[in-house]
């Protein structure tokens, strides 16, 4: 037997049908939840076009894949309302207990804390209309409140987008810390030189939306941020199968027509709301990222739209309804 | 035996040749696996477990009293579980073999005069625990027509000429049937009442017509079992380990993707980011599910009680003694939907929670709200209450209460807070025309009781 053209032949064979079984498991149909590609790159256009048509702006990449979730149990940890309100404003700042949450105020900052362990914070006055009022910048000296320094920009500068993730972050390092594992998740412009700044938690791999620090921040440093701190444990029962991305495009293109959104984002990872309970579990979700800084998860196991965070859960109109009740005008 | 560059070409062909194998291997595997994939969330859904069947109507729209007429100024009143009141139930009214068939005679009520008298003859009188729809009371009996929009009870007279009744607040609205239907039964029943240890014999408890606070009314109709004391009761259900759990197989139609969440006082919250399921550490339910947006249209009364029923037979809610006690029209945005709340019958009583031991919201798409007490099987902590009159009941309202009332109804129940466990109270229940109050047989304390009966 000639062995060496025998080798050839089989090579040249061997070649022919992995380059078969390779277009075939690239382009092919597969099952939802499988761990390799769930859907076509010809689906991922058609859905593309799909929302197109339907006025959404589609920047981001479509993953393709949808590997078997399973649920991720999380917990608050405790909460000492007056413990963050110290760590904010300065241990001065007394903390006060009025319609279920906690407020801390000085003359120039206010923060509210949660049931849930939610911090809010905001630097006033508290602007009458939306967040796009000028804002004058924070004191950074006594009596003024506050760890000092944390998050200011220098001369009142608008931060670059760069600068901002460095101001976000150096506020949460002065006040309290980010979740732990948070990384940096995505930053997106709010107008004119004020950046939304995200950092997210990490669970099982992925991320863990409903752990998060946000801040934004504006030419005077951070204006606002927003922190929730859900500590993910272990993964809750079995891993099932998600449904694609596509799908879950498709189950929120009501809202995203409703929102005329660009998405520029759509991942996987865990999400839930902050409750005020013991221990709860978090679901699967795909979070789809709009341009604005907002987010909408769906989750990955029912296509059911879970929560819309524009850009975050709380507001902290519990500052303006004390400040209101005070009777103090602040602006 | 390949030498020099043949064998170096030759081991490096059969290195290839053997990556090749491994990577086809490899594709083929991934190929099998992305195309056997797991099941679908949908695929998965568990077969709708065999639910049993619904209970029949008749008895859930049952009476919680049957009063006695025995002829002159002579009365007693039986409650559920005593002889009399079971004689009774199975000649008359079980089945609907007395009631079947007939149909409204008259729109107008009968007159006083005749009213007094039917009264006065021999008869029995079905008292429900609060009026309830026309069309579901003729449904449960098997009854033809419009009956009015509310019943309170219905009136038999099993005599010569037997006469058939339905009330309506405080007025009697006469029924007629072209069909034969046998009273005999009924009437060997009432007398064999006739004697005067008979009825004490069957359980029957004397009535009477209680006087009222100053300034207030009565419907005509109004006993009230002269009632001294009843058993303690106390709920005896405790939940096993693993109750929350099991719970979900049964309210969600895919129990992997239901998520948990464990609240402080205990509770425990299920949902599938739709439907919650709330469970309490005494076992009581709260169920809801979104009703569509844009929902509008009706449901007429008898569809949300099958509705209804089917549930709380797929979920396991059908216990034994369960009675419809309030079947109440409501309006959602734009649609008409119906309030159903239910009370189980206990040593004679109703046992009842403010919105009922269960309560449920049904509309055309179906059942939306349900909240369950876990209070079956009941326990017995032994010994008695020594409650008060009706009339000294009246009378604690009474003191609280200035300017008109007028009283529909006045009945003992035990009564407790639907999501938890121990002992119920006994109460006096109060319906008024505007209002439905409970007063503490014991204590006196009087506490509104939640919408209208």
């Amino acid at each position: 037997m000639d062995w060496a053209r025998a080798k050839r032949i089989l090579i040249v064979a061997f070649l022919g049908v992995n380059l078969l079984l390779g277009y075939r498991l690239w382009t092919g149909p597969a099952a939802p939840g499988s761990s390799l590609y769930s859907v076509t790159p010809r689906e991922v256009r058609e859905v593309a076009a799909q929302l197109r048509e339907r006025g959404v702006v589609l920047t981001a990449e479509i993953p393709r894949r949808a590997r078997p979730l399973p649920l991720l149990t999380v917990s608050n940890p405790p909460v000492d309302p007056a413990r963050v309100i110290a760590q904010f404003l300065g241990p001065e700042v007394d903390a006060v207990h009025q319609d279920g949450v906690w407020l801390g105020l000085t003359g120039r900052e206010a923060v509210v804390v949660y049931p849930g362990g939610e911090v809010f914070y905001r630097r006033l006055p508290w602007p009458e209309t939306g967040s796009g009022g000028a804002l004058p910048p924070a004191g950074t000296g006594p009596g003024t409140g506050g760890p000092a320094g944390g998050g200011q920009a220098s001369g009142d500068r608008a931060p670059g987008a760069d600068r901002a993730v460095e101001l976000a972050r150096e506020f949460w390092a002065q006040r309290g810390g980010l979740p732990a594992g948070a990384e940096l998740d995505y930053r997106a412009p709010v107008g004119p030189g004020r950046y939304l700044v995200v950092f997210t938690g990490q669970a099982a791999g992925h991320r863990f939306f409903g752990s998060r620090a946000a801040a934004i921040v504006g030419p005077g440093g951070v204006e606002e941020a927003y922190g929730a701190f859900p500590v993910p444990h272990k993964p809750s029962g079995n891993a099932r199968p998600i449904l694609p991305a596509t799908e879950a495009l498709l189950r929120a293109a009501p809202l995203l027509v409703e929102k005329g959104a660009v998405v520029v984002a759509v991942e996987e990872g865990f999400y839930s709301p902050v409750y005020d309970a013991r221990e709860w579990e978090a679901v699967p979700v795909w979070r789809i990222l709009l341009g604005s800084g907002s987010a909408l998860y769906v989750n990955a196991y029912t296509g059911a739209v879970e929560g819309v965070d524009e850009p975050y859960p709380r507001r902290g109109q519990e500052i303006s309804a004390y400040l209101q009740k005070q009777g103090t005008r602040t602006r | 035996m390949p030498v020099g560059g043949d064998g170096w070409r030759e081991r490096v062909t059969g290195v290839i040749l053997a990556l090749l194998v491994a990577l086809s291997l490899a594709l083929s595997f991934g190929l099998w696996w992305s195309a056997a994939g797991p099941l679908t969330g949908e695929e998965l859904w568990r077969q709708e477990p065999q639910s049993p069947p619904p209970p029949e109507w008749y008895q859930v729209v049952r009476p919680t009293r049957l009063l006695v007429h025995l002829g002159g100024d002579r009365r007693a009143m039986f409650l559920p579980g005593s002889a009399g009141y079971r004689d009774l139930w199975e000649a008359g009214c079980a089945g609907g073999m007395a009631l079947a068939g007939l149909g409204p005679a008259a729109r107008e009520p009968v007159r006083d005069a005749e009213a007094r008298a039917l009264e006065e003859a021999v008869s029995v009188e079905a008292r429900f625990p609060a009026p309830l729809p026309g069309q579901t009371v003729a449904r449960a009996y098997g009854m033809r027509g419009n009956l009015p929009d509310s019943v309170d009870g219905l009136l038999l007279t099993p005599g010569r000429w037997p006469f058939v009744a339905v009330r309506c607040d405080g007025r009697l609205y006469p029924l007629e049937g072209t069909a034969e239907r046998d009273y005999r039964p009924l009437a060997q029943v009432l007398s064999s009442l006739e004697a005067p240890q008979a009825v004490e014999r069957a359980g029957g408890i004397p009535v009477v017509s209680p006087a009222l606070p100053e300034g207030w009314e009565a419907v005509p109709g109004l006993w009230v079992p002269k009632v001294s004391a009843v058993p303690r009761l106390a709920t005896g259900f405790v939940p096993p380990p693993g109750y929350a759990q099991a719970l979900v197989g049964r309210f969600f139609a895919d129990p992997g993707v239901v998520r948990r969440i464990e609240e402080r006082d205990g509770a425990t919250i299920f949902t599938d980011g739709r439907s919650g399921l709330r469970v309490y550490p005494s076992g009581a339910l709260e169920y809801s599910t979104p009703r569509p947006t844009g929902t509008r249209g009706s449901i007429e009364p008898d569809a949300a009680f099958s509705v209804a029923l089917s549930f709380l037979a797929r979920h396991g809610g059908a216990s034994p003694g369960i009675v419809l006690c309030e079947c109440r029209p409501v309006r959602l945005e734009e649609e008409q939907a119906w309030t159903l709340e239910m009370g189980f019958l206990v040593n004679g009583m109703l046992a009842v929670a403010p919105g009922g031991a269960v309560g449920m919201a049904v509309g055309e798409q179906g059942l939306y709200e349900y909240r369950a007490a876990a209070w079956t099987p009941w326990r017995d902590p032994g010994g008695s209450h020594r409650i008060m009159s009706a009339q000294e009941a009246l009378a604690r309202m009474g003191a609280q209460h200035s300017g008109r009332v007028r009283i529909l109804d006045v009945y003992p129940a035990y009564a407790g807070a639907r999501a938890a466990a121990g002992e119920l109270r006994p109460v006096w229940i109060v319906r008024t025309d505007s209002d439905r109050w409970a007063v503490d047989a014991v204590t006196g304390q009087v506490q509104a009781f939640g919408g209208r009966w």
